[in-house]
């Protein structure tokens, strides 16, 4: 029994169909925010454009792209292409540098993303009869609020318990029968462990998850399925587009299924910026077609995948994204955190004119990122006792915390066990293989 | 005053073998040690005959090595001198750490890190105590 559909029409749209669509669409949107937002006025000035030049989808390309920094130079509102009294709610990311990203969205904003969540969840196999337990946080992050208004949308019972507290997770679970869940997918490995040691897996009634926030394997999805005997799902978004919702897997596994009513997904050579055909790796960008607080044009995403544009099994005809390869840039997602080596790098320089040699090394320990830093000793750093040394390893356990909202585990090692190629010292060793396929 | 070779040492086999090697090589006399371990690395503490030779042969190698302040002070091998040598020392200066220098012969003797180690030295002098 396959799963249902929840918006036939819009997601089993023919490619014709989609093509005017999205045509439409984007003219709309290119020329609202010419006269709304002088930002994209200029830009679009700049490259010798008039919205009259963007006609159809084909268009597309003529764009001027726009990036995490144009929304961090434009804080907090000067993108938005509504006046402030339009925005009914408001989302920030996290561990950005500086100052954090804020996006927002209207009531029709926040109607479009309802209606792509219960897509997923409908993907999922959910429906009105269940109950969904959303374990994302709640808050400024779009996790939480975003999961729990896409299942009141589709009819199901939402239990907003938000995350942490994994015994309270765990009772609910049991005794309100709650048969879907919403987490970032190491919680629910946390929660598998938990589950495998309370022994109580007879009692819950858990048959699916939704999984996203943090880069992970095909290798770890279907390790969850298996060690908890549920369907696992893959959901993806990201705050600046809108939060969780933008794509997600159907029942198939075969790709994420895009929204591309929505968003549109471009893969492009991130050196050379030309299209990649259907199965060639490039870089995610992404064109919010209908997006009114916060229209995005060209953003680019970093994350690098592919695209399929054949229709999917499961019926559906909305283009598919593999899972993510890597990212263009050295953006590293720590613990659902995202962490530029940049940042480390200023981070460490309140040490003095010379900032310690260091390296970062990451694992995945069971189901969670580790995160140790090495620091060489040198004699300035040195100390004859115990106790300055653990000081200097607070010290910067402190400033990363700082820095990245992240706690390091500082490990201290002696001048030279750095390993150093042509005299460079590797800042960061990635050993979790999240991009593996 | 004495001074003390304090030698950092990472947590990786053969560390401390690797320093006491290069200690032998360069002829360094060592007197007396003690190591202060903890789950990632240790802090090697050092009475030696020639500080400066085994600092330069120990920095040659990389190894993060400096010079501390330590007293060392001369006790006879008796039934309560460490506490009377604590009694005088006194509650308002804080030893660091302490180990012990011989624990045999004539030149038995303790190892001490204190904040104030002219102040401290006085002190033990004006007591009777042998300071080196």
């Amino acid at each position: 029994m396959s799963n249902p559909i929840w918006n036939k029409i819009k997601e089993c749209m023919s490619a014709d169909e989609r093509y005017a669509m999205q045509s439409a669409r984007l003219v709309k949107q290119v020329n609202r925010v010419y006269h709304q937002v002088p930002f994209y006025r200029e830009k679009m000035q700049k490259a010798g454009l008039e919205p009259g030049d963007i006609r159809s989808l084909e268009d597309l390309s003529k764009l001027p792209f726009t990036n995490k920094e144009d929304l961090r130079i434009n804080y907090p509102f000067g993108l938005f292409a509504v006046p402030e009294s339009e925005i009914v709610r408001i989302h920030a990311s996290s561990g950005t540098t500086g100052k954090p990203t804020v996006v927002g969205y209207t009531r029709a904003d926040i109607a479009c993303w309802q209606e792509c969540v219960a897509r997923c969840l409908s993907m999922a196999g959910i429906t009105k009869q269940d109950k969904v337990q959303v374990a994302y946080g709640y808050g400024l992050f779009t996790g939480g609020l975003g999961l729990h208004y896409g299942v009141e949308n589709l009819g199901a019972m939402v239990i907003p318990i938000s995350a942490g507290n994994t015994a309270k997770q765990l009772q609910l679970m049991e005794d309100l029968g709650t048969t879907a869940i919403a987490c970032t997918p190491s919680y629910l490995g946390h929660l598998m462990d938990s589950i495998q040691e309370a022994g109580n897996s007879e009692r819950l009634k858990l048959r699916t998850a939704i999984c996203g926030a943090e880069p992970w394997t095909e290798e770890f999805r279907k390790k969850l399925e298996e060690g908890l005997g549920i369907d696992v799902y893959d959901i993806y978004g990201l705050s600046e587009i809108m939060g969780p919702g933008v794509s997600q897997d159907c029942e198939f596994h075969q790709g994420s299924h895009f929204h591309d009513d929505y968003f549109y997904p471009e893969i492009l050579d991130p050196e050379t910026h030309e299209a990649k055909a259907d199965g060639e790796i490039g870089e995610l960008v992404i064109t919010t077609l209908t997006k009114e607080a916060l229209p995005l044009l060209r953003y680019q995403t970093h994350d690098l995948t592919s695209v399929n544009h054949e229709p999917c099994a499961c019926g559906r005809t909305s283009a598919r994204i593999a899972r993510f390869r890597g990212r263009s840039d050295d953006m590293l997602i720590i613990r659902g955190v995202n962490v530029f080596p940049s940042q480390i790098e200023a981070a460490l320089m309140g040490f003095g004119e010379v900032k310690p040699h260091y390296q970062i090394i990451l694992e995945r320990e069971g189901n969670m990122d580790s995160f140790d830093i090495l620091i060489e000793v040198e004699e300035r750093f040195f100390s004859d006792e115990v106790a300055e040394l653990e000081q200097l390893s607070r010290r910067v356990s402190h400033v990363l915390n700082q820095a990245l909202g992240l706690h390091p585990h500082v490990i201290l090692v002696e001048p030279g066990t750095i390993e150093r190629s042509e005299g460079k010292a590797k800042r960061v060793i990635d050993r979790r293989n999240l991009f593996s396929m | 005053m004495a001074q003390q070779l304090t030698v950092f040492i990472g947590n990786q086999s053969g560390r401390f073998h690797e320093v006491a090697k290069i200690l032998a090589k360069a002829e360094v006399d060592i007197k007396s040690f003690a190591l202060a371990d903890t789950a990632d690395y240790g802090i090697l503490r050092l009475i030696v005959d020639d500080t400066t030779k085994g600092l330069a042969a120990l920095q040659e190698h990389n190894i993060t090595a400096r010079l501390t302040d330590v007293l060392v002070v001369y006790i006879s091998p008796k039934v309560g001198t460490l506490s009377a040598l604590l009694d005088t020392i006194g509650e308002e200066h804080n030893i660091a750490y302490t180990y012990p220098y011989h624990t045999y012969g004539p030149h038995a003797g303790m190892v001490i890190k204190v904040d104030e180690p002219d102040e401290v030295t006085k002190i033990l002098r004006d007591a009777g105590y042998e300071v080196m």
